[in-house]
């Protein structure tokens, strides 16, 4: 067990200097406490030409202690209104709490929503850095054919202006929080 | 011109005849003893029988179209781990050997002297690193191959994993 943990932090570690060096377009991280490898801060900038455009958005990643076994859970910490999934990256609810699901997330032996393809799910070759690409990649693509949050789903097909609004408040907001 | 559906039938007319001959041994290159195989001091929990494994991967009680087609929709989503027989007959392979730099799971280089395993895909990684994975999943951490799993390696559904790594490794 040990020997596992150890991995993880070496991992980890790697991944905190890799970042440092080479930054990467997007959405910058390091961690909350620096005594503590596992527990992640990311602040991820809207992607440009979307409705997230110019927003900062927080979010926690917690890696469990076997990463890269078992995926890390990403819950926003600012506040968060998207409608859904994007076509590889599977169903992006964000729960009251913040929560992110994308079944890349899932670890192997859950699959909450019972229909997940292979091609969607975690494997552990991901890093903080594919993670967060997907989460952005996710914010750029809303797809309202496959809602995940209905009610943010249903806003953005029939009242675009009231989901509008909704998300340009939420990027003052965080423009706001800096 | 065979189209990918004939060429499925074919492939899976040909297992079934196969499956009707006397058992094929697997193919383990490399037959490695097995304390060798597996450093399990390193993995929660230990476990090294046969008889552990099958209490971790319990033969499904019904046996009908339905159970194997979950069954292997599930191997195909990486839900299941591989077969510890499966996992056993990766082939050990050298730093110089290997395809890639570095072990994508640990982003470590590959070291002369390191103990490297290559799935049928040709993909390699550190034993350690690939062991530890496939006791959850079944599938290459890069390119999602399927290894047999426990539930399936003596059936059908086994052999197709079998043959689909033969073709494309």
């Amino acid at each position: 067990m040990a020997a596992t943990i150890s991995q993880a932090s070496l991992l980890l570690q790697k991944q905190l200097k890799d970042l440092a060096k080479h930054p990467v377009d997007g959405f910058s991280a390091g961690l909350v406490d620096d005594s503590n490898v596992f527990e992640w801060q990311v602040t991820i900038i809207g992607p440009p030409d979307t409705l997230y455009d110019g927003g900062y958005f927080n979010a926690i990643m917690s890696f469990p202690q076997n990463y890269p076994n078992s995926p890390p859970t990403v819950r926003f910490t600012s506040e968060m209104w998207h409608p859904n999934a994007q076509h590889n990256i599977g169903q992006l609810p964000v729960y009251p709490d913040g929560r992110v699901c994308i079944s890349i997330l899932h670890p192997p032996g859950d699959d909450p929503n019972g229909y997940e393809l292979a091609s969607e799910r975690w494997t552990p070759v991901h890093t903080v850095e594919s993670i967060v690409l997907s989460i952005i990649s996710m914010l750029s693509g809303p797809n309202d054919e496959s809602p995940a949050n209905i009610e943010a789903a249903k806003e953005w097909r029939e009242k675009r202006d009231d989901f509008k609004k909704k998300v340009r408040r939420l990027v003052r907001k965080s423009q706001e929080m800096l | 011109m065979i189209n990918g559906r004939w060429w499925w039938w074919f492939t899976w007319s040909w297992r079934v005849v196969r499956r009707n001959q006397p058992p094929p041994s697997p193919p383990p290159p490399s037959a490695p003893a097995d304390e060798d195989v597996l450093p399990f001091e390193e993995y929660p929990p230990p476990s090294s029988d046969e008889e552990e494994e099958e209490i971790n991967h319990p033969t499904p009680q019904i046996s009908n179209e339905a159970a194997a087609a979950a069954s292997r929709s599930d191997r195909r989503a990486g839900l299941l781990p591989a077969s510890s027989k499966a996992i056993r007959g990766l082939r050990e392979v050298t730093a110089a050997d290997a395809g890639e730099d570095e072990c994508a799971v640990c982003l470590q280089d590959f070291e002369a002297g390191d103990k490297l395993r290559m799935m049928p895909c040709c993909h390699t990684f550190h034993q350690r690193c690939i062991f530890n994975w496939l006791r959850l999943s079944c599938i290459c951490p890069l390119c999602r191959h399927t290894l047999p799993t426990q539930n399936v390696d003596d059936d059908s559904l086994g052999r197709d994993a079998h043959t689909a790594a033969g073709s494309t490794g």
